[in-house]
């Protein structure tokens, strides 16, 4: 069942059931507090006249891993990872303290789409640290709006590197993956 | 009073006072019009069939403030920032915080503490990290994470500290909360 703009009723006329089932019920079933199943979700417009409610998920991974990769990659433990359901758009926050033991050596973290959208780990969306002295710790993060996604169940995974021109071996640790669905 | 499933009316049979105030008048208040009471609030999902409104709140404090402490702590004269606001059982939280230490090879931490419905201490592991290669380098950096919280009113404070090792001060400024309750 949809929306439909509720009828404007005049004196003297009289309103059916079927009136009564289009305009409240049918309407009704299409509010807040109808769609609602689970606390902790956003409401959100899905179109003209239509809501969904949508979640906000996270995983953490405090274990500190390496990589001596300078093509993105998983580490030991793969992620953190997010599965969750989307419309075209996602807001996808990053967070991870990263080291490399090679002076001027870099280490990044980006992430991967997988399931109804398909996009690579990247350095556009990447953190990126680069340091002058080897084993300089830094922990920060990142916020980026998803806006072309595919619509439905949509997989969000953290992926890491090392620089190209210093290589060295990169240290992830303390890595967390927020994904807001909208 | 609750949401119920809106009845639906058949052809000829009387429809109650009882029926409209619970299928229309009840409903009706569990919708997001009558929640509503403040520009900028978030509508979000309290449980099945319930929304909530939902304030999203930010401080700033822009002073420059030092500690010399190992253990997280409120810096002299200039404590926060800091937010009370009422979540659910989630509540994203953005930081960010600029901070230089004056030692090399040291590093300044901005934590958060989770104060009031829910007890949480800051940790190094959920924290802004910046380690000065040289004494005095200065970066500005965002962390975030999706707090597991008790229902009711909360109050998140940022808290500070230095790194083990000699006698460091780290010096932090520009500081900023942001919490999303859900």
């Amino acid at each position: 069942m949809a929306w439909n703009a509720p009828i404007t009723v005049y004196s003297g006329s009289v309103v059916t059931a079927s009136d009564f089932n289009m305009y409240v019920r049918d309407n009704l079933l299409q509010t807040g507090p109808a769609i609602a199943t689970q606390d902790g979700r956003i409401l959100q417009a899905i179109g003209s006249h239509a809501l969904v409610e949508r979640e906000v998920l996270s995983e953490t991974i405090d274990t500190a891993e390496t990589t001596a990769s300078a093509l993105y990659t998983d580490l030991a433990t793969v992620g953190p990872s997010v599965t969750v359901t989307t419309g075209t758009r996602a807001l996808i926050l990053m967070t991870a303290e990263m080291n490399n033991n090679t002076a001027k050596g870099g280490t990044r973290a980006s992430y991967a789409v997988s399931g109804s959208t398909v996009s690579n780990a990247s350095d556009d969306k990447a953190l990126s640290h680069t340091s002058a002295v080897a084993n300089t710790q830094m922990r920060f993060g990142s916020a980026i709006m998803e806006t072309a996604l595919v619509a439905g169940s949509n997989t969000f995974t953290m992926k890491y590197k090392v620089g190209a021109a210093h290589p060295g071996t990169g240290t992830f640790r303390n890595r967390v993956l927020v994904v807001m669905a909208f | 009073m609750v949401w119920s499933t809106p009845i639906t009316a058949v052809s000829n049979a009387v429809f109650t006072a009882a029926q409209w105030n619970q299928s229309v008048r009840d409903n009706l208040l569990e919708t997001g019009p009558a929640k509503a009471t403040s520009a900028g609030w978030i509508l979000v999902t309290n449980g099945s069939h319930s929304i909530e409104a939902r304030e999203i709140i930010d401080d700033v404090v822009e002073g420059q403030a030092s500690t010399t402490s190992l253990t997280f702590t409120a810096l002299s004269g200039s404590p926060g920032p800091e937010v009370t606001v009422t979540t659910g059982r989630k509540a994203l939280v953005i930081m960010e915080a600029r901070s230089a230490t004056d030692t090399a090879g040291s590093s300044g931490f901005a934590g958060l503490a989770i104060s009031g419905n829910t007890t949480v201490a800051a940790t190094l592991a959920r924290s802004i990290r910046v380690e000065s290669e040289v004494a005095d380098q200065d970066y500005r950096y965002m962390v975030s994470d999706l707090y597991v919280t008790n229902p009711g009113e909360n109050t998140f404070t940022m808290v500070y500290r230095t790194s083990t090792g000699g006698t460091p001060t780290s010096t932090f400024r520009q500081r900023r909360i942001q919490v999303i309750p859900l």
